[in-house]
């Protein structure tokens, strides 16, 4: 069974959401300036910086993937909106428009939003839709504060208690717009630098769900980084058991290596496959960091097929591709 | 344990003085008492932020006679230097790193001086295993050019200390800096200061604010990162085709994937890059490299091939002790077991006479044949 755990879907028009919304908040955001927002949020990487990208809705995902966990990635560019109320009602109506149009409870699936500026809420919505077959995942955007942060822990809960992963995504506005997380060193002005450097957002999610002790307290916790590439990991699982040895009495709530928490509860996606291509079998065959690759197309933004996985990865791709123990195991026929 | 008739060049040794007393005859009688007034701060790291949780130096390295670790010139020559066979040693002062947390431009430049001058005369000149990066800071890149080509040319100068504020190296305020350096033929060492992510004026680390000490050093390598890249987008390199930067203590696994990551962007888009003209690896391997200490504890022989895996990282290595810091890399154990040996020789010290040049080896009684100064790679 394949997997694609990165695919992307959008409104062409936000008119479409305002049907899930209260009278009060459909006037709310009916107002130009908003509407005419819908290809910013829906070109996906603001990163391009090519305000007005055409909307990429979405196409049919191909012949050999078995089930597709769909991303409303306009809803993740909330992290760069100013008003975090408004953000709740927007998110909402998208997590109404995947349980109607965008995903079937079969082979399609989508990932569920919340807000990391409302834990409260956002643990009561994920308690409220989780039976809903048509979500399989969570889909929490990244604030500023770091994922290890206790006050993320009723979404954690909520999370685990339903059997969802969490997927993190970066939503395009990263190191860009004010109140959404920084990317490393100062301010980066070019599209392609913070593309660049994008994989580093991920890594500093991972070091503080480590040393946070969130991986710890929520053995069953299981959290899906998409988009970031994946090259980065085997350094990033050295730095921190590294780190971890010298100042373990520091944080003594993280009782085993941090290596141990990420190769247990961490996936990452494959997009884009031919990062890893030159030194994939150093760094991942045949390695525990290869057990956290699963597929992501991430389309239909510069997708990869499961064809260019293959073409990348030689030998190792029939495992990669057939990889599937981070959605529910009951919605992909994978062993507990 | 040595490496035998390899010579060792140690890339990042931090020397410090004793009493503020040793700067007094490098500075004016004004900066003097402003100084004894006001005090100076050499630390950069804000301590009621990110407290170290044990101490920041090794206790070992506490001199015999009193003082602060690195403050005792023979002490470290006779524990560190002659035990291991350091044939050569870059100092890395650590106290000016205080200054980046200054607000104060003028006052950071006499005391940066006075330091140069001090380490100068008191380590350079006493023993000629030693050399050193003359250390400048962002305040004022003119003055900062200006204190490059004071000290160049003199025995034992070899490199440029630059500390960073809240500017990556790749904005054109660093290009005076840069032209000095070139015209002097004193590459460009980075090393942390302490001050990433604790001040609205310096770096920080990608996300948000890591909560602990440990947690925070899994990702200051970050920042690293994103200066490698911000001088490739920016076109640095085309601008200064002679530039040598040395990253120190920035570590080295994450080089390969993230310049993988580049090259493949750019292929795919080069219009998004348009100062870029060739691949961005390029660049780097023919401008950076990077020093070995921290090295990442691979726990196999299996990961210690995938650390040194990627293409033309072998002549991207220099050695680094850290010396002497809580984290030294002990140069017995790291040259004996970890790094690879058919890259002993590259790491240990031709990568470094090839960036310093050949002075980088003063006082190695067989220097190798000299390498033109200042040539790219």
């Amino acid at each position: 069974m394949i997997v694609d755990h990165d695919r992307h879907v959008a409104v062409s028009d936000y008119a479409d959401l305002f049907a899930h919304m209260s009278q009060s908040w459909r006037k709310h955001f009916e107002r130009d300036e908003f509407t005419g927002s819908v290809g910013d949020a829906a070109a996906h990487i603001r990163m391009t910086d090519r305000f007005g990208d055409d909307v990429l809705e979405g196409s049919p995902p191909g012949p050999d993937i078995d089930l597709s966990l769909a991303l409303p990635h306009q809803g993740l560019t909330i992290n760069g909106w100013a008003d975090q109320v408004a953000a709740k009602a927007f998110i909402e109506a998208l997590n109404s428009h995947s349980e109607q149009v965008w995903a079937d409870g079969l082979a399609q699936r989508a990932a569920m939003l919340v807000t990391p500026h409302d834990p409260a809420w956002s643990a009561r919505v994920i308690r409220e839709r989780a039976a809903a077959p048509q979500f399989a995942a969570v889909a929490l955007p990244l604030s500023a504060t770091l994922m290890g942060a206790e006050l993320f822990d009723p979404i954690y809960a909520a999370a685990t208690e339903t059997g969802l992963p969490l997927v993190v995504h970066f939503s395009g506005v990263e190191g860009r717009y004010l109140g959404a997380p920084p990317l490393a060193g100062g301010v980066h002005r070019t599209a392609f630098a913070r593309a660049a450097l994008m994989p580093q957002l991920a890594e500093s999610q991972i070091a503080s769900l480590c040393f946070g002790g969130t991986l710890a307290k929520f053995p069953g916790l299981r959290v899906l980084f998409s988009g970031f590439g994946f090259a980065w990991l085997p350094s990033l699982a050295w730095r921190l058991d590294r780190e971890w040895r010298t100042f373990r009495h520091d944080v003594p709530w993280v009782v085993r290596p941090p290596s141990e928490y990420v190769f247990e509860q961490i996936w990452l996606s494959t997009w884009p496959i031919r990062e890893a291509e030159a030194d994939w079998d150093a760094l991942f065959a045949g390695h525990q960091a290869q057990t956290r690759i699963v597929y992501g197309s991430h389309d239909p933004i510069d997708g990869d097929t499961p064809a260019a996985v293959r073409a990348a990865l030689g030998s190792s791709a029939d495992g990669v591709l057939g990889r599937n123990d981070v959605l529910p195991a009951a919605m992909t026929g994978a062993g507990a | 344990m040595t490496t035998g008739t390899i010579p060792i060049v140690d890339c990042d040794v931090h020397p410090m003085y004793e009493r503020f007393e040793d700067l007094v005859p490098y500075m004016s009688a004004g900066w003097r008492r402003h100084f004894e007034d006001r005090g100076a701060r050499t630390y950069a790291r804000a301590r009621d932020r990110y407290n170290h949780p044990n101490k920041t130096y090794r206790v070992d390295a506490l001199p015999d006679r009193g003082g602060a670790a690195g403050s005792d010139r023979d002490f470290t020559l006779a524990t560190h230097i002659q035990p291991f066979g350091i044939a050569s040693a870059l100092l890395l002062p650590q106290q000016p790193y205080g200054v980046t947390a200054w607000g104060d431009s003028a006052a950071a430049y006499a005391f940066l001086a006075a330091n140069n001058d001090y380490f100068r005369d008191a380590w350079v000149n006493y023993d000629d295993r030693f050399t050193l990066a003359v250390t400048i800071s962002p305040h004022d890149p003119a003055a900062a050019a200006a204190e490059v080509r004071r000290h160049a040319g003199q025995p034992g100068i070899v490199g440029i200390q630059l500390l960073l504020m809240d500017t990556m190296m790749g904005d054109a305020s660093f290009d005076p800096i840069y032209e000095a350096s070139c015209e002097t033929g004193l590459p460009v060492a980075v090393h942390q200061s302490g001050s990433e992510g604790c001040y609205y004026t310096s770096q920080a680390v990608a996300g948000g604010v890591p909560r602990s000490y440990g947690e925070r050093h899994v990702v200051l390598t970050q920042v690293g990162g994103a200066n490698l890249v911000d001088m490739i987008v920016n076109g640095t390199f085309e601008r200064f085709p002679g530039l040598q930067v040395v990253m120190v203590e920035w570590g080295f696994s994450w080089v390969g994937p993230l310049l993988s990551r580049m090259d493949l962007l750019w292929e795919r888009d080069p219009a998004a890059a348009p100062l870029v003209r060739k691949p961005p690896s390029q660049y780097a391997h023919e401008h950076v490299t990077f020093t070995t200490q921290p090295l990442d504890e691979v726990q196999s022989r299996r990961e210690r091939a995938a650390l040194f895996a990627p293409g033309g990282l072998s002549d991207m290595l220099l050695f680094s002790s850290d010396y002497p810091h809580y984290d030294t890399d002990d140069p017995g154990f790291v040259l004996g077991s970890r790094i690879p040996a058919e890259i002993k020789e590259a790491v240990c010290y031709r990568n470094a006479v090839r960036v310093f040049g050949a002075r980088m080896l003063r006082g190695a009684g067989a220097a190798p044949a000299p390498v033109q100064e200042g040539a790219p790679a």
